[in-house]
């Protein structure tokens, strides 16, 4: 709960800071344009809250139009626990491609965003439960497996959030996202732990965060 | 058109977090057992009891009841076999109950993983003191709770 609340402390001092340096304009500002590699936190930040979860995703954009961005996401997320009930095994990479709209108004003159996205997210991966058990309580108990599958998953999601110019050409960013699963062909008893960059299996709607730092090599003019 | 826009999308994300972030699901045991009520073979509507009575499996060293006052039992299935068999002691007067089921896998959630649902497919019974039973509702399935069967006694 600690972590969660300076996670939201800092993130709100950084769109904080974004829009008081947004009310000194700067000297002959031009906009920051180029292609920017970066990393998602949120698979690191994920596993600390679960620990069975591991995982990461490296992100890049590109500038088109006046505030538009093409946006690229691959990562890889893999899920692995032994419960009472069941052991589960998954490991699975994804991938995400969609536009983000600059919506801060330019008169700030700054290199800092309020994104809202849209994008298409694709998972493939493999699970299976090489065990489980159930418990009868009065007679003898069942043991079983389910072997290792692959499966795709197919999800739209919408986005969110600030993002801030840091230091020079160096961003950091937070969003929010709400993911819908269109389609899966999971036609197997067993349900996904995680969808790896959608998040809960169990659920066809999900909400989402993202934290990434990304550093933009500009382009020349 | 921007503040709505953040606004809904701010209602929605309000609407979404709390079922993302919902604690670990409370899982159900159990689940495995036909319910069966007792009723009296002259007035249909009219449940009864056994006063003092002892149920158990056949082959099983442990009571499901011990000398209790029963109006209704919930008899765990068997998952090896497509056949399990109690045996009513009620007070020294013994009857045998057959159940005949077929059952299929099912995965509850990621938290409570699998269980096995029953279908009742036929219920047979001695006649010491059971006259007749029926089958009311086939089905045992996780999270439900219904009477299957009626005991009508004599």
């Amino acid at each position: 709960m600690l972590k969660t609340s300076r996670y939201f402390f800092i993130s709100f001092w950084l769109l904080m800071s974004a829009a008081v340096q947004g009310q000194e304009p700067l000297p002959q500002w031009v906009p920051a344009r180029g292609i920017t590699v970066g990393v998602n936190l949120a698979g690191p930040i994920n596993r600390l809250m679960d620990d069975n979860r591991t995982g990461i995703s490296f992100l890049t954009r590109v500038n088109f139009g006046e505030d538009m961005y093409l946006l690229g996401e691959a990562g890889f997320e893999n899920v692995n626990f032994r419960k009472e009930r069941y052991t589960y095994d998954s490991n699975g990479t994804f991938l995400r491609i969609g536009i983000e709209k600059d919506i801060l108004p330019r008169k700030h003159q700054t290199n800092d965003n309020l994104l809202m996205g849209l994008q298409y997210g694709f998972a493939l991966h493999e699970h299976g439960a090489s065990g489980y058990t159930i418990r009868n309580g009065y007679w003898q108990d069942y043991s079983g497996n389910v072997s290792s599958y692959t499966l795709n998953s197919h999800w739209v999601e919408f986005s969110m959030g600030p993002r801030t110019e840091v230091f020079k050409n160096f961003y950091m960013s937070w969003k929010l996202h709400i993911r819908t699963l269109i389609a899966t062909n999971n036609s197997e008893l067993l349900k996904p732990y995680i969808v790896p960059g959608f998040g809960n299996g169990d659920r066809r709607l999900n909400a989402g965060f993202s934290y990434t730092l990304e550093y933009l090599l500009p382009l020349r003019k | 058109m921007k503040y709505i826009v953040l606004i809904i999308f701010s209602f929605l994300t309000l609407m979404v977090l709390p079922t993302s972030c919902a604690p670990e699901e409370i899982c159900l045991s159990n689940q495995h057992s036909v319910q069966t009520g007792f009723y009296s073979a002259y007035s249909v509507k009219k449940d009864t009891t056994l006063a003092k009575a002892s149920v158990y499996g056949i082959g099983q060293d442990s009571l499901v009841y011990k000398d209790a006052r029963i109006g209704k039992m919930f008899l765990t299935l068997s998952f090896s076999a497509d056949t399990t068999i109690f045996i009513i002691d009620n007070n020294t007067l013994l009857d045998t109950l057959w159940f005949r089921h077929s059952k299929s896998l099912e995965f509850i959630s990621r938290d409570c993983g699998f269980t096995w649902n029953f279908i009742v497919d036929s219920v047979w019974h001695t006649n010491t003191f059971v006259d007749s039973v029926s089958i009311s509702y086939p089905q045992v399935n996780y999270g439900e709770n219904v009477e299957n069967i009626k005991i009508f006694l004599y």
